[in-house]
């Protein structure tokens, strides 16, 4: 077998989710966690990615594609909602959304 | 073993190697008088200082025109791996690929009557 | 060489006629003149999900041998086409609720555009039969029900409630898709049917992608303790979205729990099992104690649904034909009692221009009786009483348990519903023993008149939640053959 066995990239994408999960629940502010999210999104695909060469077919490769396109058009509805959030001056720290609470 | 790690190595390697260039090449390359004078340190030569600078807000035209660059762009990741097997799908796959285009062109035509292309 | 699919179109013709017309729709909204754009995009909208409840309903009478379809990436049984008429139906329901809403901007093209676009990716979602077509379902439906919520920018917390939406159900999204990546690393395949077959041992790559797609799934049914998002977002979206939402995302939800559960992952029951049953019980206990102390009733109404979820895993946990059965059956009369209660309160709140609360409903009850009548029925159909078809969902659910030697359950579903009572009853009690005119409540601007389509849509959701306990044998039977699909 060539290069690092299959359990390195699970650690590595195991890694890069827990990052994400910490950014998601430490961050307030929406675009770092929409970036922390894509970070989440991205250690799936690697672990995905890195199952399908192990097992050398090609289904974690599609499916790895379909996330990333799947994931670039969630962050687009994501950002337009804080363009639109921005355009209204209302504050950009999700701590301080709590018109909605009870 | 040091095989096994080599394209890391080689990799990390870039991945330091380029930004350093980068950083060092706009220190090496930028044009900078010689002479430090103490005038030229602070931010305005003359008249009366400003306070911060104002934070450079973009129009909005710009994010609507970047998100909309995002999502059509990605989706050119579908096609990569069309191109590699069309000639095996034969009509198939290009009926498939007409189909993915149309729906594309359905949304194309929205944000173009929407007036989203405009710059304003 | 590569093997072309077979596609089965039949068996997509609900999923190609909602994102036809979701397709059609966005043009209808550029290209049509102003004035006919809302009675248009209106009926292309209902006819769409009309064209897919009958597709639905020939799709399940034609699928008595279930089968995966279209290189095994969905299934066709009757499991799915059940769903897929109760999601159409959904559909349908909600264009009527939807049709009087004032929208405030140009938006009405393309909010049944999206609408349509949700009610496509629910109707494919239900009938995925692997990882991908589950996630791609998944994400299909959440990214049109994100921008849903947020499409009345002017009304307050419209836009929050979007964000909110988005982000944790992006959280859960992720979750689930790391899940099916490390079930993919423990069996090599994305097929449900598959990972069963190719589960040998007890691997901890499997346990820990199980408990993920667990938890994912959970975000999407509004289970405690996942349910964070429910009451902001239920509250915050605009109310014929709430209706739909609250319906239709907790059929697709539910359905593909049980079915992922029970086709992919039959070695794990006796983990999956107490997993969901600990979810049931917390979403019964958190949904129940804060519905006591809301005052919102849209709020109210989202709590309500977060317990109703914690009684639906109640069949799912019981994992038995009984408990697939009586899920099924208990979506009918929650689905036709989640559309009709928010109908009314979108009513209320169009005639009010206000956020409909406990003590705003006074006096409706009188002012409008066919739609006060109405509440009372679905208020009463949520706690379980008969003349409603939440009774027998809730005795079939509690035979299920039964069944699988839970008993206790059962104890936690009654208490669970006796303080129910308190919430459900407070409702029916604001509208008809307390008077408006000593709270000093008018209508702005007079009562509006009438809306044909919104008593439409609530006098099908009063047939369908009454008509569910009388036609108990048949709507059973259906659940029943459709049961079978699933392999217990």
């Amino acid at each position: 077998m060539h290069g690092p066995d299959v359990s390195w990239y699970l650690a590595l994408s195991g890694l890069m989710f827990t990052i994400g999960a910490i950014g998601v629940l430490v961050r307030r502010s929406p675009l770092i966690i929409l970036l922390s999210v894509e970070i989440m999104l991205n250690g799936a695909n690697l672990a995905l990615i890195a199952f399908a060469r192990h097992f050398g077919h090609a289904d974690g490769q599609v499916f790895a594609i379909a996330v990333m396109a799947v994931a670039a058009s969630e962050v687009v509805v994501g950002l337009g909602l804080i363009v639109a959030m921005g355009r209204r001056n209302i504050e950009l720290d999700v701590d301080k959304l709590r018109t909605l609470r009870g | 073993m040091f095989d096994d790690w080599l394209p890391f190595a080689i990799y990390g390697l870039f991945s330091l190697v380029i930004p350093a260039t980068m950083i060092g090449a706009s220190f090496a390359l930028a044009t900078r008088p010689k002479r430090v004078v103490k005038a030229r340190t602070i931010p305005f030569e003359s008249g009366v200082s400003t306070g911060p600078p104002v934070k450079q807000r973009f129009t909005v035209s710009f994010y609507l025109t970047a998100m909309l660059f995002v999502l059509f762009d990605i989706e050119i990741v579908f096609l990569y791996p069309l191109a590699v097997i069309l000639h095996e799908l034969a009509w198939f796959g290009f009926l498939e690929f007409l189909v993915f285009i149309l729906i594309l062109l359905v949304a194309y035509v929205y944000i173009w009557r929407k007036g989203a292309l405009e710059w304003r | 060489m590569i093997n072309k699919p077979h596609v089965d179109w039949f068996a997509l013709s609900p999923t190609l006629a909602l994102i036809g017309a979701s397709g059609l729709l966005l043009l209808v909204s550029v290209l049509a003149p102003k004035r006919t754009r809302k009675p248009l995009a209106a009926t292309i909208a209902g006819a769409a999900f009309l064209t897919a409840l009958v597709f639905a309903i020939a799709l399940t009478d034609k699928s008595a041998h279930g089968a995966a379809i279209v290189a095994d990436a969905i299934f066709r049984d009757r499991w799915t086409g059940l769903a897929q008429v109760l999601i159409a139906g959904c559909g349908l329901v909600a264009v009527l609720i939807s049709y009087g809403e004032r929208w405030r901007e140009e938006h009405v093209g393309e909010y049944y555009a999206l609408l349509t676009a949700a009610g496509a990716g629910l109707v494919f979602f239900v009938s995925a039969s692997n990882l991908m077509t589950l996630f791609l379902g998944l994400e299909w439906f959440s990214i049109a029900l994100y921008v849903l919520c947020a499409i009345d920018i002017h009304l307050v917390g419209s836009l929050e409630a979007g964000l909110k939406y988005l982000i944790i159900g992006a959280i859960g999204s992720a979750t689930l898709l790391f899940g099916s990546a490390l079930v993919y690393g423990a069996t090599g395949s994305l097929g449900f049917d598959q990972i069963a077959a190719g589960t040998h041992a007890h691997s901890g790559l499997l346990v820990g992608g199980l408990a993920m797609v667990i938890v994912g799934l959970a975000f999407k049914t509004s289970a405690a303790p996942f349910h964070m998002w429910t009451p902001d977002v239920y509250q915050g979206a605009p109310t014929p979205v709430t209706a739909f939402m609250a319906a239709a995302t907790k059929v697709g939800a539910l359905v593909v729990t049980a079915r992922i559960l029970v086709t992919a992952f039959p070695s794990e029951q006796h983990l999956w099992t107490w997993a969901l049953a600990g979810i049931a019980i917390a979403s019964l206990v958190v949904g129940n104690i804060a519905a006591l102390a809301q005052r919102n009733v849209k709020r109210l109404l989202a709590y309500s649904s977060v317990s109703h979820a914690g009684f639906m895993l109640f069949a799912i946990a019981a994992a038995n034909t009984l408990g697939a059965r009586s899920l099924m059956y208990y979506l009918i009369p929650y689905c036709a009692m989640s559309l009709g209660a928010f109908a009314v309160v979108a009513a209320r709140e169009r005639e009010l221009g206000a956020p409909v609360t406990l003590e705003n409903l006074a006096g409706f009850g009188w002012d409008r009786p066919f739609l006060g009548v109405a509440m009372w029925v679905f208020m009463l159909g949520f706690l379980g009483f008969p003349l409603t078809g939440g009774f027998w969902g809730k005795i079939y659910v509690f035979s299920a348990v039964y069944q699988h030697g839970w008993w206790w359950l059962i104890v936690v579903g009654v208490v669970a519903t006796m303080v129910s009572a308190v919430y459900y009853l407070a409702i029916v009690r604001s509208m008809f023993l307390r008077d408006s005119v000593e709270l000093a409540l008018a209508p702005v601007g007079g009562a509006p008149s009438r809306e044909v389509a919104l008593s439409i849509g609530v006098a099908a959701c009063l047939v369908v939640t009454v008509g569910s306990f009388f036609a108990v044998q048949p709507l059973i039977d259906a659940a029943h053959a459709a049961s079978r699909a699933l392999p217990f």
